[in-house]
């Protein structure tokens, strides 16, 4: 017979006990509410911050669907739209490029891919040869790791992300590198700061994603004009050598690259999307310096170099295709460069027509949006005027140095044109109604 | 590595489970390796100089000779002596080299000074055992900013191996978090603005400095409570029980009553083994009796508290650091407490002769306000880290005030942000309450311990999740040591 003393004891540890892990469950889960709203959705259609969003894309698709996959820096995010080359040649590729991509971040993306497809074709943006330690942000590496899925590569990546950091001239930091390390699948470490920037987005889905497919890039309708040609920009050399070097650490890295690409029967392509810039302005510009020092690793590693602008000769309107002084193109670039660049992998690689559900259901979608950008985009009166007639809602208003355009359809304004002393026009605020546009016509959709 | 990083939480984790999960004998063995690993984090150059004192302390105790206590105590003071000016001396010859300095050789040298001087005067039993003094010396809750500990409460408690206390276990977890919510939401936050305004002083004026000075006073108490909170919570949690640095400090109502609350162990240290040494000093009783008979019968007696003050300040300000700022900041207190002390009596008489009740409400809240200010000047001579800085800042800090420019592009957007004054109110509110309530003497944890659960769960996930959103840490900031650690 158990003694009531004892049997009482017994009771109270039980109930101590039962506290403890009740304490602890609702704190875990208290834990991963917080977590789940301070950590970003990025949940915006058609905007930097959509960019786990395409990667989430990237990772739920079919299995095997891609032939050719891009990958590298913003240049890529910019200038390659997969969509355009699925209507030009039929070919089914996505686009994995982030701002600043390191080439460690790279590697990781790949070994991810590689899990889930099987691409003939990975093209690779040549900038991120030269993307030096000193540069490297930690947004950049984020990027890529927030949205990769649980597994091993992404374990591997974040080791090498803390590793990056961590590692400095006086020796190993310990506590950066359990820090970073635990902050990729603790995301609350690095984002518990965000209380003050929530919205409705991180809560609710934009509706707007819904209908969203670019995969994986950026339309951008925002136009500057490069401030230089290509050969004024290859004027005056570049004296500083750190300018043209590629960093040891890159190469072998494209070295690993490369190893996983063959072990997985996909072909390595070595390109550069044109960026047409004062070096001054921006360190990314791609001179014949950076040309060549690309072309010379390319070749000491046995991989296929194929420049746009110094191989391909392609034409690119400095004055018009460029988003933000020649650092990045616009949607008339990106469009060039798809066409460009999906006939060379269409002519030069094995790569079969195909049709894909995803691509053809959002193909009006895509449409729809790039239209409104090649509007956005056109800086003759009368040419406006002509492609305002695709719009059937589409109203035009004059004002005191311009014209405002509004949807009569949903009262919102889509374009905001000021005439310039010339005539020509000049667009204001681009993306933003290039976004307003999209989500209505996503809540017009799902109804 | 601090208490500050995730690598402590992993190194306290396997602290915990290996203590409690070692045979009860053994259980000091297990702090011994823990506090030794602490210490490998921090160099094991430096480990090596607390290898040297401790071999020292220890050998000094064990022989009990007044030669070998002397031999003890010039030695371990000249390595601290070594710490506290090397730098300052090479960067004197115009030497680009640092010299190591070991961690916690302020508060470990103390406390075996101490040891040596109480086994020297009986008492205390020497220890026999070296890795058990060493123990004492490293044991690394407290190695960082003390409390300095005296071998006769802690030694025993170390050797003991205690059981697991659930209660017991809450309770350190609790007081931990209290002192991570300090540091990290008060402190680390208020450092944002401080740090802005001493390091960048040309850019600001006036009420900016006023601000800063106030708000450094307020950053290094809830700095220095908040890791003595971690240091005697972790304790707590393996059972032993460390002195307490701080009594509410703030609700002083004069100098000397404020330095019998803030930083108590120092304070204690000195009145011990060095304030009582002196005052009962035959030298000094004779030279107050030659004082009284040549001078006057009061300035006689007055001397016997104005030397060992002045003395005591003195060595507080060089413990602190060897640099003209904090001799300049010890002699500062010296004299606000000998005055004090002195002319207690003409005090009184100016209160009655302005016909002010002593005892009133009003009257001890203006002489907390006042103790408040007397302790930002002294921050004020330090927190800037020179002394033209701080020169620099009080020409200034009377001139120029626009509220305006510092309620919106200065102080808000400028250095905090709207959500970070709030939080640092809010946050201010939070422990004045809890100060408060301690001061009334409620035991706020064992209070909080007899709620209903799901109220209970309030504070306590309240707490943790406060600290965890509001926080300043995560990559991209640089964890800011605790403020002590320097000294």
């Amino acid at each position: 017979m158990t003694n009531p003393n004892q049997q009482k004891l017994n009771d109270t540890s039980k109930g101590k006990l039962r506290n403890v892990l009740s304490f602890f469950v609702v704190g875990a889960l208290l834990f991963a509410l917080v977590q789940s709203l301070l950590t970003p959705v990025w949940n915006y259609p058609n905007s930097e911050d959509n960019l786990s969003y395409s990667y989430d894309g990237f990772f739920s698709s079919e299995k095997n669907i891609y032939d050719v996959l891009f990958i590298g820096t913003s240049h890529v995010l910019y200038g390659i739209s997969p969509m355009e080359i699925y209507k030009n040649n039929q070919l089914v590729t996505y686009n994995l490029g982030t701002s600043g991509q390191p080439m460690d971040a790279t590697l990781a993306t790949l070994e991810e891919a590689f899990e889930s497809q099987s691409p003939k074709v990975v093209v690779l943006d040549a900038s991120s040869l030269f993307i030096d330690e000193e540069h490297e942000l930690d947004s950049m590496w984020r990027f890529v790791m927030d949205s990769m899925p649980f597994g091993m590569a992404k374990i591997k990546y974040a080791h090498t992300y803390a590793m990056f950091f961590a590692e400095h001239e006086e020796g190993f930091d310990l506590n950066e590198y359990t820090q970073r390390f635990a902050s990729v699948f603790l995301p609350i470490i690095e984002f518990h700061d965000r209380y003050d920037e929530l919205n409705s987005n991180d809560i609710w889905d934009n509706p707007g994603l819904k209908e969203y497919y670019m995969a994986g890039y950026f339309l951008q309708s925002f136009h500057e004009s490069s401030g230089v040609t290509l050969d004024e920009m290859n004027k005056n050399p570049v004296k500083n050598e750190a300018y043209a070097k590629v960093y040891d650490h890159n190469v072998e890295v494209l070295k690993e690259i490369k190893r996983l690409c063959e072990e997985h029967n996909a072909q390595l392509l070595l390109t550069k999307i044109p960026s047409i810039h004062t070096v001054k302005w921006y360190t990314g510009a791609w001179t014949l310096q950076r040309y060549q020092a690309a072309k010379k690793v390319a070749m000491e590693c046995d991989i296929t170099y194929f420049d746009l602008l110094y191989d391909g000769r392609m034409e690119i309107d400095v004055e018009h295709d460029f988003t933000d002084g020649g650092a990045h193109l616009n949607y008339l670039g990106a469009k060039k460069v798809s066409k460009y660049l999906g006939d060379y992998l269409f002519s030069h690689y094995e790569l079969n027509k195909k049709t894909c559900e995803s691509f053809d259901n959002h193909m009006e979608g895509y449409d729809t949006l790039t239209q409104l950008a090649t509007l956005q985009l056109t800086f003759d009166r009368d040419d406006y005027e002509s492609k305002l007639q695709q719009f059937e809602t589409f109203e035009l208003k004059e004002t005191q140095k311009g014209f405002v355009v509004e949807d009569s359809a949903t009262g919102q304004m889509v374009d905001k044109v000021t005439i310039q002393k010339d005539g020509t026009l000049k667009h204001k605020d681009g993306l933003f109604l290039l976004e307003d546009y999209w989500l209505a016509y996503a809540k017009e959709k799902q109804k | 590595m601090t208490f500050v990083t995730i690598t402590f939480f992993l190194f306290l984790a396997v602290a915990f489970l290996c203590y409690f999960v070692m045979p009860k004998q053994h259980r000091w063995l297990v702090l011994l390796a823990f506090s030794i690993a602490f210490y490998l984090f921090a160099g094991w150059e430096k480990f090596l100089f607390v290898l040297a004192s401790a071999l020292i302390a220890y050998l000094v105790g064990r022989k009990g000779t007044k030669s070998s206590l002397v031999f003890g105590i010039v030695s371990i003071v000249l390595l601290l002596f070594y710490a506290k000016a090397g730098n300052s001396i090479l960067a004197a010859f115009q030497m680009k080299e640092s010299i190591i300095v070991p961690l916690g050789i302020s508060y470990y040298s103390f406390s075996i000074i101490g040891y040596m001087l109480d086994v020297y005067y009986k008492k205390i039993e020497c220890e026999k055992n070296f890795f058990a003094f060493l123990l004492y010396m490293i044991y690394f809750p407290q190695i960082l900013e003390g409390p300095i500990p005296r071998y006769k409460k802690l030694a025993p408690q170390l050797m003991e191996g205690h059981e697991f206390s659930y209660e017991r276990f809450c309770f350190g977890a609790q007081r931990a978090l209290w002192g991570y919510f300090k540091k990290l939401v008060i402190a680390d936050r208020i450092a944002l603005y401080t740090g802005e305004v001493f390091s960048n002083y040309k850019d600001y004026s006036g009420i900016y400095f006023f601000v800063a000075v106030l708000l450094s006073s307020l950053q290094l108490y809830t700095d220095f409570s908040g890791c003595m909170d971690i240091a005697l919570g972790v304790s707590q949690c393996f059972g032993i029980t460390l002195d307490e640095n701080f009594r509410r400090p703030f609700f002083s109502k004069n100098a000397a009553e404020f330095w019998r609350r803030w930083h108590i162990t120092l304070g204690t240290w000195f009145k011990d083994y060095v304030y009582m040494h002196l005052a009962i000093h035959p030298k000094l009783l004779k030279l107050s009796k030659l004082a009284k008979d040549k001078v006057g019968k009061r300035f006689g007696k007055s001397l016997i508290t104005i030397i060992p003050l002045a003395v005591v300040w003195l060595l507080t300000g060089l413990w602190h650091g060897t640099g003209a700022d904090y001799i300049l900041w010890g002699c500062y207190w010296g004299i606000i407490i000998i005055l004090s002390t002195v002319f207690a009596k003409e005090w009184k008489q100016v209160n009655q002769f302005l016909k002010i009740d002593g005892n009133s409400k009003g009257f001890s809240r203006f002489q907390m306000i006042r103790t408040f200010f007397v302790f930002s000047g002294a921050r004020l001579l330090t927190a800037p880290g020179d002394l033209k800085v701080s020169a620099y800042m009080f020409r200034h800090m009377f001139s120029l005030w626009s509220f305006r420019e510092f309620f919106t592009k200065g102080a808000l957007v400028g250095i905090l942000s709207v959500w970070d004054v709030v939080i640092v109110i809010i946050g201010t509110l939070i422990l004045w309450k809890v100060d408060l309530l301690q001061e009334q003497g409620v035991e706020i944890r064992k209070k909080i311990g007899q709620y209903p659960i799901p109220l209970r769960w309030v504070f306590y996930y309240g707490l943790f999740f406060a600290t965890l959103v509001f926080g300043i840490y995560g990559p991209g900031y640089q964890a800011s040591d605790f403020v002590y650690i320097q000294f």
